[in-house]
């Protein structure tokens, strides 16, 4: 079910935090490559430093560095996998020869070799250095190739072979004067018929050959990795280069992806945060609309059952009367019998005194009245069905007029014309009664004017008085049951009234107008064949009854 | 022709009526008319007294212990002129069982005129 107040996109709180995140996991990320690489940097500037100090050293003093211990060692110092390449020239003295030696158990192995019988610029990848390597498998052969060749490693790590270059003239047998000259070099070289020559050496591999530069590669060490790190040695009136990049990553792994698992654990906890506060929000959302939809559905609720409850109360003190009204009216009629009988035979005993006749009469009055009650509270509740039949409500007037006459005092005019109603002609005679009763009683003496006139297929009745009019808080209930502003009366005519009219599809009401007194109207289904004036002047009434106390007064103009 | 009461030669009404007071007084109004007039509390004394053969109109009450109008009518088969008393308005289904041996209906309270003018004609119908 689609709750209002839910919307598909995240709410404000949610995005914002997750961008913050978001964005603090960059951050975390940026600072964390950043150390990481000036760490890689520095640990690559330190060893191309060391190089480029050997370097110096070496060829400042004449001396071959390459071949030393300490270089052996410093070298071995690293995981080869570690250390790239190292590029730089060196000058080997005339008549000298270089060679790169593996350690191989306790015997060394020529990997690579340069020297008398090699000549400058000389493509020395592959073949030569495998024959070279392949055939000085061991200090003769290595002689027979010319070269001087002398184990000068002494540092052996248990993790790293241990690299030694043996510098020698070509044919010097092997003795300890090689490695006292690999220890002074300089002594044992000379400065005076140096020759200038650019090798590659391969350390760990193949090797390439660079016209200006000694280098150092490993074809384990490319791609090569990151930064490059430049030094520029000074050597004599030379400008010696030394470059050294990483084959990998020089810190571990866990350093290396640190910015990029915290940039990742950022976005994740980022997106959960977002979600789970996005989802508690919409949540609560949803709750309040619910609330509120709920609160109002309530108060809906009982409003109506406010409504229902005060129609129950109503409906069922009308029951209440009707029923009371019918058991007292019913109880009442023997009781009234028996008094009217009896009431009767004192009158026709016929010796009243003078003094009791005045008594009697007092009696059947006030019986009568009581006879009157009894009567209109058993028609009020009694259930008839409405037997419809057509008559002249002119007629009907006539006799309602005949059976109720007014008091004294009270003139009562009519303007009905030849009005045809299809109605119950008892209940019709009824009704008429009780509102020619009704307006005789609102007055004492006066005016009561009747006519009738068709009305929307209808017939209209109007009775009205020159009494003291009603009071219009009273008008709204003077049609139900026991509401009376008489002080005589059961308050029962007007309820029987709306009750007859009711039922024949009609209605009842009060009428406001111009002048003073009482207008009550009622609608009854009818068939109009009118002979007069559809709007009738009293003064040419078409039927009287009854007598004026006074003078007609004045407010109380012919109705229109 | 008028049926007479065979003791007294008069016309002989059977008033049959629970309540003391109406009983009475309208036996009482009848009797200042000329009648000659039974009273009966209730409908099976009623019965009883026509089996007598005692009246040759009947003024009824409906509503009754031991035994209401209605029934006492439906167990006569041709039961003395009947005039109807009742308080209350009349149940159609039963009014209509027994309409045909209903010669009047008077709603109580009435006028005494009233039931003398009916009980007349009642006779009168007898007549004709």
């Amino acid at each position: 079910v689609p709750v209002k107040g839910q919307t598909r996109w995240p709410s404000w709180l949610a995005l914002a935090v997750g961008l913050l995140i978001a964005l603090l996991s960059v951050v975390g990320c940026v600072v964390t490559l950043r150390v990481t690489n000036e760490h890689e940097h520095e640990l690559l500037k330190n060893d191309v430093a060391g190089a480029a100090a050997l370097v110096k050293v070496t060829v400042d003093d004449f001396t071959v560095p390459m071949g030393s211990v300490a270089t052996a060692a410093t070298l071995a110092a690293h995981d080869p996998k570690d250390f790239a390449y190292l590029s730089f020239p060196v000058k080997i003295p005339a008549g000298a020869s270089l060679a790169l030696l593996r350690q191989d158990g306790d015997s060394y192995v020529v990997t690579a070799a340069v020297g008398p019988a090699l000549r400058p610029n000389q493509d020395i990848t592959g073949g030569v250095a495998e024959t070279i390597a392949s055939s000085a498998q061991s200090s003769a052969a290595a002689n027979r190739a010319g070269l001087r060749v002398v184990p000068t490693a002494v540092t052996r790590t248990r993790n790293a072979a241990t690299f030694g270059f043996a510098v020698g003239p070509p044919n010097t047998p092997p003795g300890t004067a090689v490695y006292e000259q690999l220890t002074v070099p300089v002594r044992f070289i000379g400065k005076d018929n140096p020759f200038l020559n650019s090798i590659n050496l391969a350390l760990y591999g193949g090797m390439t050959l660079d016209p200006s530069h000694l280098a150092f590669a490993n074809t384990n060490a490319l791609p090569l990795h990151g930064d490059v790190v430049r030094q520029d040695i000074a050597v004599g009136t030379d400008q010696w280069m030394a470059v050294g990049s990483a084959k990998e990553p020089l810190s571990g792994s866990l350093a290396r992806d640190a910015g990029w698992m915290i940039l990742f654990l950022g976005l994740l906890i980022a997106l959960l945060v977002g979600i789970t506060l996005d989802v508690v929000s919409r949540r609560r959302r949803y709750a309040e609309v619910q609330v509120a939809t709920r609160t109002a559905e309530l108060a809906r609720s009982m409003s109506d059952l406010r409504d229902a409850q005060t129609a129950l109360v109503q409906r069922e003190r009308l029951a209440a009367i009707g029923q009371m009204a019918s058991v007292v009216g019913h109880e009442l009629r023997n009781p009234l019998t028996a008094v009217t009988n009896a009431l009767y035979l004192i009158r026709a005993s016929g010796d009243l005194t003078p003094a009791e006749a005045p008594h009697l009469e007092l009696a059947e009055r006030e019986l009568g009245r009581a006879t009157t009650l009894a009567q209109d509270l058993t028609d009020f509740v009694r259930p008839r069905t409405p037997v419809p039949e057509p008559f002249g409500l002119d007629q009907l007037l006539e006799e309602v007029m005949e059976a109720a006459p007014p008091p004294p005092g009270t003139l009562v005019r009519a303007h009905i014309g030849h009005l045809i109603v299809v109605a119950d002609r008892v209940q019709v005679s009824e009704l008429l009664t009780n509102l020619v009763t009704n307006a005789y009683q609102a007055i004492g003496a006066g005016h009561v004017w009747i006519w009738a006139q068709p009305l929307d297929g209808k017939v209209k009745v109007a009775v009205q008085d020159d009494g003291p009019g009603i009071d219009p808080d009273v008008a709204a209930h003077i049609f139900e049951p026991f509401v009376t502003t008489k002080t005589r009366g059961t308050g029962l005519g007007l309820a029987i009234v709306r009750r007859i009219a009711e039922e024949h599809g009609g209605s009842v009401g009060v009428e406001e107008f111009d002048g003073s007194g009482a207008r009550i109207v009622a609608t009854l289904p009818g068939v109009a064949e009118q002979n007069g004036a559809v709007h009738p002047r009293f003064d040419e009434a078409t039927a009287a009854w009854g007598t004026e106390d006074e003078q007609t007064p004045t407010g109380a103009a012919a109705p229109s | 022709m008028t049926e007479t009461n065979g003791d007294h030669g008069l016309p002989a009404v059977l008033v049959v009526e629970d309540e003391e007071g109406v009983r009475t007084t309208i036996a009482a109004i009848l009797r200042s008319a000329g009648y000659v007039v039974h009273e009966a509390p209730d409908g099976e004394v009623a019965l009883t007294m026509l089996d007598a053969g005692v009246s040759d109109v009947m003024v009824l009450d409906v509503r009754m212990p031991n035994r209401d109008g209605f029934s006492v009518l439906e167990n006569l088969p041709s039961p003395p002129v009947t005039i109807l008393m009742s308080a209350q308005s009349l149940e159609p289904e039963a009014y209509n069982r027994v309409r045909q041996k209903v010669f009047a209906h008077l709603r109580k309270p009435f006028r005494p005129e009233r039931l003398i003018e009916t009980v007349e004609s009642a006779f009168g119908g007898e007549e004709t």
